[in-house]
């Protein structure tokens, strides 16, 4: 497979008895490495549920997916654990940390897990929380908490950053730093970054856009010029 | 609170379907908290009432009345009449030995109660004779008799036993059951080996006491109160105090009654001294008058003596004549004989005559023979001659009429014919035939006349031969004649001769007779003599004998004078005792005790108690843990649907519609869980240990387990209250927040800083996942108490089952195996000889099977301080030294060992406790008939069974002032095997020095089944316990799981196993259950501690420690509850959507 990620024809329908209710309906796109990817879409286009196949947290029901050489597609249970422990770092738009551990604690949770994890301490430097290390979520603000999250998914080193949302919570200035921080991670250390968003404002940053529609690609295309996410006003 | 709004009624049933796991589970832990509480609680009650029934149904007196100088009808009377005195009964008992086969048993003998105490018939029939009786139904239970079986019994005290029975000797013709022996336990008795064997009932007939030994009062009312109850007592308390108000009055009564009949026995004891004075002059008399008739014998014999020596000379002079005479009759005999030969000869001769006469005689007779044929010849021939002469005239006749016929027919022949008469010419026709006839005839006469000829010859030849014979015969004859004369003639001299000798014989017959006779009479005369010579040698004999009697008697009379003369003597000083004795005698008392001395009564009620005991501690714990799963269940509850109270909040619903779903829900379910636990709770818990309890108390009737209101209401209320007031608290706090604050997530709990974290060197050796763990449990504090209480309390709950059995059994183990180390008692008659008590020590220093064996006196002691007064066993061994190796005194604590010196005594542990003293303290030793003496405390000494004082030999001789009685003999054996011991116990049995022989496995055994119950019980305690940890667990792990379902959700999608997940969240459970574990080990210590001496009674002391093993099982349990609901939780968590994590926060 010459492209890193790629979907072909990812069907996901759900049975409600009689009635079939396909919530993706036929995916198909590619992502190069390094690329910062974002997929926009209105709420239901079924780009969660991309997502959550991507992120192997949910199969489809047809289709092949294609990420770094792997049909994840047709993985089960544990490989798909593995896939997720090994492959994918995950950001939420709540965040989700544990508000029991502090900031580092929070990284090492998933560190603990996955094969070749970076340093908690100097990711968290390299998000910007050289000096918060110590606290617990709850005395963070939302930007740092969602720093936090991105901490966490970057340690364990994943192929494939994956972030549902992130500035969903956050107010526009927090929202763009993360963004920013997001952009600066895909940039500097070449990782994949796939963010979903229903702001199709921020399109323009991203290197490859493509945008969804009632479960089909509506549309995508890449940006042969991404412009910093300071520049974009929303 | 009413649901009206159709929509909110609807939610709610949906609510409880989508729920029913959370429904279902709050109902059953408020059923089990309620039937546990309710059932426990009801235990006691439930068993008083099953007693109280019986005791109702049998009519067991709530009174006895005792005297020291026992009671008379007019004391009933009194009684009687007194107010609250329903009926009384006076009746017979006594404490007796009976004799079956050999075996002597301790029985209570008593006269058949008749209208109370009443007794059940479980085999034969009650007595209806004087000598029939009825027995122990437990007699018969343990073989120690059977119905038909006869019991000999005999007085164990001074009073004889015809005093007591004017029968002793009774056929077992009934077994029956008294409500005043509920349990298997006899009780102790003051007779012989100090243990009653049972209890026998006779008719009152059969008694001959002259007074009453108890009085049995029933009160009126009585039957309504429960017997175990307040009220009961205070009813009891107040007849007493009235009869006692009456006893002195009464005892006077008695006092004189007895004195009067003390005087009269003592008036009759010295006349009966006057009359055995007079009985001792009686006899001196006696012997005088012996000596007079002896002297007068002396006498008689001589006299005797001549009179014989007269005889004999007599008799030697009339053998003389005798032998004379005989010797003439034998002369006349031999010349009879003579005679008689002479005789013979004449008689041969005469013979020889006589057979020549014959012969002659016989000659002639022949001859005469021989002339007979002619004679009759001659006579033929004559008659012949005569014949053939009448043949000739006839032939003429014939021939005559013959020629006359034809001379007629001739002349008819001229007739002519025709004259002819009919026949005329047949007449003519037989002419010629007639013819004929005339020729014949004539032919036959010529012939006959020949013959006459012939026959007149032969005559005339016969005639002179016959005439000459009879001539030559005549003279024969005629000679014959003469000789035969001759012959008769010497036949008459022979005769004559003949006769003369048959009378000379007769004469010599006659005096023959006489000779005979004169015979007799000399062996008569000898036989006289020979009596009179032994007569003589007889009186002789007598004589010497009677001189003999009469010394021996004088001997006797002088002996039994010496004694006479003590007794008398004796008797004399007892009269002056009894006199004194009168005269010191004090005033009877009566005692007046009510059913607290019924030992089976006391001991059901105090079981009872200790089931009492245990349900006011156990069940409180159980159902504080429901109660606070039911509060956490409920508050989460509200906490999960705090969007949609926001929600109907911000439609305008009002707080009380939105709370009333809560409130109802928690209603429902814990009214529901109540009544299911109610019924089951009390239909069950008490019903199985009533039962169980049956197994000490078999002749309990009842099992009477009705719902108790009180408890009911109780458990129900605490329960319902508890989950409803914990839903409307929840609600409450939500219910006033505003609308919009509810919609909004709550503030997840900050994180925070664990006092651990700041012990940095335990923290950095914790790896990261107890680290988050442990700041896990803190954070949720709530849950972790929870769950450590949860938890804690179901291993105290655990903990306190095992170690109650810990601690009852170690009641056996200790005291039977610890401190009681000896094998076997052999228990001594004191009243036995020397010799046989010596046999005895012989038999067991010379039997192989017992190793060692030292004698110790063992006796019933009081012991008294400050007021307390508790029996106990008073133990003096005869060489203390050797004292361990039968029994040990020791420190419970410390184990220390101590020694008896005569510094003072060692006193059991529990008796120390009950009677609040310490070491060095002084208490007071005394019993009913032994002098109290004082003695200072030294040692407390470990003890689980009855109370027990340990004493010096040394100090006993001086506190007491006597030696010490050995009365039991303690041995160690070399095998404790019960053949061995069966075999043991028979070999010694048979000794006449031993009363009983006990081992202690038997008895280690009999506590054991008693003590066995108990773990009915505790299994109950442990199984209820282990349904409550279930239920905590499981509750407490779906709250967990459903509060953190987005953090474990999150933690799935960062990759975690669902073995990872699962591991995460079980660490936090294993370290609430190793803390809740820990936590509740100290709490059930404690508790089990305050259940222990709650639940003693006074001659008890359960193990205070708890066994490793207890705590084992504890724990395990605990863990494998923990394991299974963590297991059931791995299920739970893998069906965690990941795509929680994504969701808003609710």
């Amino acid at each position: 497979m010459e492209h890193f990620v790629e979907l072909r024809g990812v069907k996901k329908i759900y049975h409600m008895g009689e009635v079939e209710i396909p919530a993706v309906d036929g995916i198909d796109f590619e992502i190069e490495k390094g690329e910062f990817v974002v997929i926009v879409g209105p709420s239901g286009a079924g780009k969660t549920t991309v997502l959550n196949i991507l992120g192997g947290m949910d199969t489809c029901t047809e289709g092949e997916v294609w990420v770094d050489g792997k049909d994840i597609g047709k993985f089960k249970g544990k490989q798909l654990t593995a896939y997720r422990r090994d492959d994918i770092g995950f950001v939420f738009q709540f965040y989700n940390l544990v508000q029991n551990l502090t900031a580092l604690e929070n990284v090492e949770l998933a560190l603990q897990i996955c094969r070749d994890p970076l340093d908690a301490r100097q990711v968290l430097e390299e998000v910007g929380l050289g000096n918060r290390t110590d606290n617990f979520p709850a005395q963070l603000s939302g930007g740092e908490q969602q720093r936090v999250a991105i901490a966490r998914a970057l340690a364990k080193n994943p192929k494939l950053l994956l972030c549902d949302e992130p500035t969903g919570a956050l107010d526009y200035n927090t929202g763009k730093a993360i963004l920013k921080l997001l952009q600066d991670t895909c940039r500097e250390k070449g990782m994949t970054v796939l963010v979903i968003t229903h702001n199709s404002a921020i399109a323009p940053m991203a290197d490859r856009i493509i945008k969804i529609r009632n479960g089909r690609v509506s549309e995508m295309k890449l940006n042969e010029h991404p412009i910093s996410v300071e520049a974009i006003e929303w | 609170m009413t649901m009206k709004k159709k929509a909110l009624r609807k939610e709610f049933y949906m609510e409880v379907r989508k729920t029913l796991n959370r429904f279902l589970s709050l109902l059953l832990i408020t059923a089990l908290g309620v039937a546990f509480f309710s059932g426990i609680r009801a235990t006691q009650p439930d068993m008083e009432l099953s007693a109280d029934t019986y005791y109702d149904e049998a009519r067991l007196m709530d009174i006895s009345v005792q005297g020291t100088l026992g009671l008379t009808e007019e004391d009933a009377q009194s009684i009687a009449a007194i107010e609250g005195v329903e009926e009384v009964m006076p009746y017979y008992s006594m404490d007796m030995f009976g004799t079956l086969e050999d075996e002597r048993l301790n029985l209570q003998v008593m006269s058949v109660p008749e209208t109370m105490n009443l007794m059940t018939v479980t085999e034969g029939r009650m007595p209806e004779a004087e000598n029939e009786c009825v027995v122990d139904n437990q007699m018969l239970a343990d073989g120690v008799c059977q119905l038909g079986d006869t019991i000999t019994l005999s007085s164990a005290t001074d009073t004889e036993t015809e005093d007591i029975l004017s029968v002793t000797e009774f056929t077992v013709v009934g077994a029956v059951t008294s409500p005043y022996y509920l349990s298997l336990e006899r009780g102790t008795t003051s007779i012989g080996n100090g243990t009653l064997n049972g209890f026998l009932a006779v008719q009152e007939d059969a008694f001959s006491l002259d007074y009453y030994t108890q009085i049995c009062v029933r009160m009126t009312g009585a039957d309504k109160l429960g017997c175990y109850g307040d009220p009961y007592s205070e009813l009891a308390d107040t007849v007493v105090d009235r009869i006692e108000a009456i006893a002195d009055e009464r005892c006077e009564i008695r006092y004189a009654e007895v004195q009067e009949e003390g005087r009269q026995e003592i008036a009759d004891a010295e006349a009966e001294i006057a009359d055995a004075e007079a009985e001792l002059a009686d006899a001196a008399q006696e012997l005088e008058d012996g000596r007079a008739d002896l002297e007068e014998a002396k006498q008689e014999l001589a006299d005797g003596k001549a009179e014989l020596a007269d005889g004999e000379a007599e008799f030697a002079e009339k053998e003389q004549d005798y032998l004379d005479a005989r010797q003439q009759t034998s002369d006349g005999w031999i010349q009879a004989d003579e005679g008689r030969k002479q005789i013979i000869n004449a008689e041969r001769q005469l013979e020889g005559g006589w057979e020549q006469y014959e012969e002659g005689k016989k000659q002639i007779e022949e001859g005469y023979a021989a002339l007979a044929p002619y004679e009759e010849q001659y006579a033929q021939l004559e008659e012949a001659e005569a014949q053939l002469q009448s043949g000739i005239g006839q032939a003429q006749a014939g021939i005559e009429e013959v020629q006359k016929l034809l001379s007629q027919i001739e002349e008819i022949e001229k007739l002519p014919e025709d004259e002819w008469q009919p026949g005329w010419a047949e007449l003519v026709a037989q002419k010629a035939a007639l013819e004929e006839k005339l020729s014949q005839g004539q032919a036959a006469l010529a012939e006959l006349e020949n013959q006459l000829a012939a026959c007149q010859e032969g005559m005339a030849q016969l005639a002179p031969v016959i005439e000459e014979t009879r001539a030559q015969l005549d003279a024969g004859a005629e000679e014959l004649a003469a000789s035969k004369k001759q012959l008769d003639a010497a036949q008459a001299e022979i005769d004559a001769a003949n006769s003369k000798i048959s009378e000379s014989v007769e004469q010599l017959s006659e005096a023959e007779d006489e000779l005979a006779d004169a015979e007799q009479q000399l062996a008569d005369g000898r036989a006289e003599l020979a009596d009179a010579r032994q007569e003589i040698a007889d009186g002789e004999q007598e004589i010497a004998d009677a001189e003999e009697e009469l010394a021996d008697g004088e001997r006797e009379y002088a002996d039994a004078k010496a004694e006479a003369d003590v007794e008398i003597a004796d008797a004399r000083e007892q009269i002056a005792d009894a006199e004194e004795e009168l005269a010191d005698m004090e005033l009877p008392e009566w005692y007046v005790l009510d059913r607290d001395y019924i030992a089976s009564y006391v001991d059901y009620g105090q079981n009872a108690e200790r089931i009492g005991a245990i349900g006011r501690v156990f069940p409180v714990l159980f159902f504080l843990v429901a109660a606070l799963v039911c509060l956490t269940t409920m508050t989460r509850m509200v906490e999960e649907e705090r969007t949609q109270i926001g929600t109907l909040k911000a439609l305008g619903y009002s707080r009380g519609n939105i709370a009333a779903k809560y409130i109802l829900y928690a209603l429902l379910s814990s009214l529901l869980g109540s009544l299911l636990g109610l019924v089951a709770g009390q239909k069950f818990l008490p019903w199985v240990i009533i039962e169980a309890y049956k197994i000490l108390y078999p002749d309990l009737p009842y099992t009477l387990t009705p719902l108790n209101l009180q408890y009911s209401v109780m458990a129900t209320a605490a329960a319902v209250l508890c989950t409803t007031l914990a839903a409307w608290a929840a609600c409450y706090k939500e219910l006033f927040e505003v609308p919009a604050e509810l919609m909004r997530p709550a503030a997840p709990k900050a994180g925070k800083r664990v006092f651990l974290e700041r012990i940095t060197f335990i923290w950095k050796r914790l790896n990261f996942s107890r680290k988050a763990s442990v700041r896990n449990l803190i954070r949720y504090k709530k849950r972790f108490f929870m769950t450590i209480f949860g938890i804690g309390g179901c291993t105290a709950l655990l903990l306190l089952g095992f170690g109650l059995k810990d601690s009852v059994s170690y009641l056996g183990v200790g005291q039977f195996e610890n401190i009681f180390v000896y094998d076997a008692s052999i228990s001594i008659d004191t009243e036995a000889e020397e010799e046989k008590k010596a046999e005895l020590m012989d038999t067991v220093a010379s039997d192989d099977r017992v190793t060692d064996g030292t004698e110790m006196l063992e006796t019933a002691v009081d012991v008294e301080k400050d007021g307390v007064q508790k029996s106990a066993y008073l133990i003096v061994p005869q060489d203390e030294s050797v004292l361990a190796q039968y029994i040990r005194l020791q420190n419970r604590e410390t184990g220390e060992s101590y020694e008896l010196t005569d510094d003072g005594i060692v006193i059991s542990e529990k008796l120390a406790a009950l009677l609040n003293v310490s070491e060095g303290d002084t208490v007071t030793l005394g019993g009913d008939d032994t002098e109290h003496v004082e003695a200072v405390v030294t040692h407390i000494t470990e003890n689980y069974f009855m109370h027990y004082v340990y004493m010096d030999r040394e100090l006993y001789e001086e506190l007491y002032d006597k030696e010490p009685e050995w009365n039991m003999l303690f041995v160690n054996l070399a095998q404790t095997d019960e053949a061995f011991e069966n075999q043991v116990q028979e070999d010694y049995m048979e000794l006449d020095a031993v009363l009983g022989v006990t081992f202690i496995s038997g008895t280690a055994e009999t506590v054991e089944d008693m003590l066995d119950t108990m773990n009915v019980v505790i299994l109950v305690l442990v199984v209820s316990a282990g349904m409550l940890a279930f239920i905590v667990l499981y509750n407490l792990n779906n709250i967990n799981i459903s509060e953190r379902k987005r953090e474990l959700a999150t933690l799935k999608v960062l990759g975690f196993f669902d073995r990872e997940v699962s591991s995460y969240v079980n660490r936090e459970n294993i370290m609430l259950t190793v803390i809740g574990t820990a936590v509740g080990l100290i709490m059930g210590t404690a508790l089990h501690r305050y259940v222990m001496t709650t639940v003693e009674t006074d001659t008890l002391m359960f193990g205070r420690t708890i066994e490793l093993h207890s705590f084992v099982y504890s724990i395990l349990l605990t863990l494998v509850f923990s394991i299974i609901v963590n297991g059931m939780q791995y299920f739970k968590l893998r069906k965690i959507d990941m795509v929680e994590s994504l969701k808003s926060v609710e």
